[in-house]
């Protein structure tokens, strides 16, 4: 694996008329990991993974996919993307396999084998219309047009909204198979966290155009800790003197704590000394997400 | 794929479709073209049919390659825009040849010179590809191409001032024209620009219009992007009226008030643009077409009741009726049946008040033009201005039974289909008022009209009664 990163965004801001969608955003992608990229509607991800292939151009800022400035991405490097938008638009008078075989036609890498198990696996009839296809089905052959030229960059952007459970596992299948090759990088976004925290590797929030978190998802469990208290005789202390406290919720003789950016045993211990009865764990990958997700910009 | 680089699917993409349309573009001009040589007439009109035919095989192509473009695959497809770039390139070459053909071998064409003939082809070719593929109508664009046509008579009468010849011996400015445009065209097309832009977008062809499905996307399309608070001031200011209203009546109980205001609402934002400068172009070009209409009308001298070029300044007066289906169909079907079978009536009657007000204001504009505009001297004619005798004030009203019944036919269930069909029955009802003495012809439009209003209730009450309601 090599240290150069596959991605790089430097003080990347994009403006719609009025409206901020990217704020400022600098991060970099390396080579071969799985990154979520999560966040609220309207947050800012589609116009962020718009960016990699140059289909967006930032208002400020720059980009660079394989090196290469995003605007001038050239044949050599737009091959090596595979990208899956939320509707994709497919040439509607065409078939599936007529689509299939057009975009073959054009591509230097093609794994032939794949797009076959696929069309089998996804029940997608070469023969049928483009047209005729629901949106489910639409995506399914979008998700193979994507991944068949096994590119090194594969943007996934909402690929399984549309998909019903049975296609969702056969497409989460498909993204473990994928990832075993440890060169590629997979940018997927999602709304659908219990498939996110499966495949990925590497956590991106973001809100309000900003990025809150950019950081590997075991790291992202270790980093904030529940701890659930219950006062023995006396009410609890207000406030309570947890060290990294971020978020309490209860009454003078309950409460749940959240607590991050400090040591899991230094919890522990500022726990244990308060003389009340406390549980420490670690937090579940959906309420860190509620917890940044809602955290209105301030920093958690 | 060929060594050359040539994709045979983009040189030749979705035959079926460009043979029906060689077919209708070829086939007007060659029926021009064969009358002509019979009467031993214009060349001008050879060319001006060669190039229509032109025209149509351009548009069906570069129609198809937009959509290809727009296709989410294609961005990322190596060597596509090269592709591209060739096939326009041969499409140009080709049809400049096979213009330059018809020239050398069919006789008659007189003054026609086939290296001119080249040049304008390769010209007309790369512009309208690139109208085609920059203009998010461009798929309007076989239709309007049709439009050409009016003008046909001053191509005749140029050719007549013996003018066209002079046109024709610049060969090397068709050829220098026909370069440029076509540099311009593989610039678009080679630089990610326009592939960007297009991405993902819906790109229509002039044959969606009929087909449901795509029209329904792009109506969707276009929805996301009309809010009130965007565009002229008083665009926002009409529908917020209309919208208050509509809760004031149905606070008040009166639901079809309600639903029918909440349409007209809808409709006015369907038909105006939210881009500020839209209004005053159509403004300023329907201005120009009436004053040119009312003096070319006057150069004619012929017997006609009216003058045929100035009187369609009324057309714009449809434009109510182009409302009327805009959103009829878009967003009824969260009423009960009842109440909008009772809307849709209300809203027609208003609309056909409406388009009487607006023939009467084009009446009134067409007569401040005549008291105004000065008599102008035209080969040595003195041409005074013509306003079309005021017969549109009351022909557009008697459109709007027939708009409704064209949408109650619809073959599909979107909106446009009314207003492809409102003008040319205005251009019909038009020509049979300017042919037919009025007491043959005003009885004639009357009872087409009366019948359509009884034939399209019916439809429209019985689909009602079939509707599949959103709730």
């Amino acid at each position: 694996m090599t240290d150069r990163p596959i991605a790089r965004l430097r003080g990347v801001s994009k403006l719609y008329g009025t409206t901020r969608a990217l704020d400022d955003v600098s991060l970099e992608f390396a080579p071969g990991t799985i990154v979520g990229v999560l966040g609220p509607n309207g947050s800012g991800k589609t116009t962020l993974l718009g960016h990699l292939p140059g289909l967006l151009l930032p208002t400020s800022g720059t980009v660079e996919t394989f090196g290469v400035p995003a605007a001038r991405l050239g044949d050599a490097e737009l091959a090596r993307i595979g990208y899956v938008s939320q509707e994709p638009r497919l040439p509607e008078w065409m078939t599936v396999g007529e689509t299939v075989e057009f975009v073959r036609a054009g591509r230097t890498r093609w794994d032939a084998a794949l797009a076959t198990r696929l069309l089998a696996d996804f029940g997608l009839d070469p023969g049928r219309g483009v047209d005729a296809l629901s949106p489910g089905l639409r995506q399914r052959l979008a998700i193979l047009i994507a991944v068949a030229p096994r590119p090194d960059l594969l943007i996934l952007d909402e690929p399984a909204a549309s998909l019903d459970p049975v296609a969702r596992h056969d497409f989460l299948r498909l993204l473990m198979e994928l990832i075993q090759e440890e060169e590629r990088t997979i940018l997927i976004s999602s709304h659908v966290l219990s498939d996110v925290e499966k495949v990925v590797d590497t956590v991106l929030l973001i809100n309000g155009g900003q990025v809150h978190c950019h950081q590997p998802l075991d790291e992202l469990r270790e980093t904030y800790h529940r701890v659930d208290v219950t006062a023995v005789g006396a009410d609890l202390p207000s406030p309570l003197p947890l060290p990294g406290l971020l978020t309490v919720t209860g009454d003078r003789r309950r409460a749940m704590a959240v607590c991050g950016h400090v040591p899991r045993h230094q919890v522990e211990a500022a726990a244990r000394a308060l003389g009340v009865e406390a549980k420490v764990r670690g937090l579940e990958f959906e309420e860190i997400y509620r917890l940044i997700a809602t955290s209105d910009g301030r920093k958690v | 794929m060929s060594a050359m680089g040539l994709d045979r699917r983009l040189l030749m993409p979705r035959p079926g479709r460009l043979a029906v349309r060689l077919a209708l573009g070829v086939a007007m001009p060659l029926v021009v073209v064969v009358v002509t040589i019979a009467r031993g007439g214009s060349a001008a009109l050879v060319w001006f049919g060669v190039l229509f035919g032109v025209a149509q095989v351009s548009l069906a192509v570069t129609l198809t390659h937009k959509e290809l473009i727009a296709a989410a695959p294609s961005y990322f497809q190596p060597g596509l825009r090269r592709r591209l770039v060739l096939a326009h390139v041969t499409w140009a070459l080709g049809l400049g040849v096979a213009a330059a053909l018809v020239v050398a071998l069919v006789p008659g064409a007189g003054a026609l010179r086939a290296l001119s003939q080249l040049g304008a082809a390769v010209s007309l070719h790369a512009l309208l590809a690139l109208l085609a593929l920059r203009l998010s109508w461009g798929y309007q664009l076989p239709l309007w191409s049709w439009y050409a046509w009016m003008p046909l008579r001053a191509v005749d009468a140029l050719a007549a001032a013996g003018r066209f010849e002079a046109l024709q011996a610049a060969a090397w400015a068709w050829l220098a024209a026909g370069a440029l445009l076509l540099a311009l065209l593989a610039r678009t097309l080679a630089r990610p620009g326009l592939h960007r832009r297009l991405h993902g977008t819906l790109a229509l062809s002039l044959e969606d219009w009929l087909r449901p499905q795509r029209m329904q996307a792009y109506k969707r399309e276009c929805r996301r992007r009309f809010t009130h608070a965007r565009g002229a001031a008083w665009r926002g200011r009409l529908l917020g009226a209309q919208l208050r209203r509509a809760a004031r009546a149905r606070a008040a109980g009166d639901v079809v008030a309600a639903q029918r205001r909440r349409l007209l609402g809808l409709g006015l934002l369907a038909t105006t643009s939210e881009r500020v400068w839209v209004l005053p172009i159509i403004a300023a070009g329907m201005l120009a077409f009436a004053i040119f209409g009312g003096y070319f009308d006057a150069a004619q001298q012929r017997d006609r009741l009216d003058g045929w070029f100035g009187g369609l300044a009324y057309q714009a007066a449809t434009w109510p009726l182009w409302s009327l289906g805009a959103y009829v169909f878009a967003a009824t079907a969260d009423v009960s049946r009842r109440t909008g079978l009772r809307a849709e009536c209300g809203l027609l009657a208003r609309l056909a008040l409406l388009a009487l007000a607006a023939s009467l204001a084009t009446a009134l504009g067409l007569a401040l033009l005549a008291a105004v505009l000065p008599p102008i001297t035209r080969d040595g004619r003195v041409l005074e201005f013509v306003a079309a005798r005021p017969h549109g004030t009351w022909l557009v009203p008697l459109l709007a039974p027939l708009a409704w019944l064209a949408l109650a036919l619809r073959p599909t269930p979107h909106a446009s289909w009314t207003g492809i069909v409102a003008g040319p029955l205005f251009v019909l009802g038009h020509g049979l008022l300017t042919m037919v003495p009025y007491r043959q012809s005003v009885p004639l439009l009357v009872a087409a009209s009366l019948l359509a209003l009884l034939v399209a209730y019916r439809l429209r009450r019985r689909w009602w009664e079939r509707a599949d309601l959103g709730h």
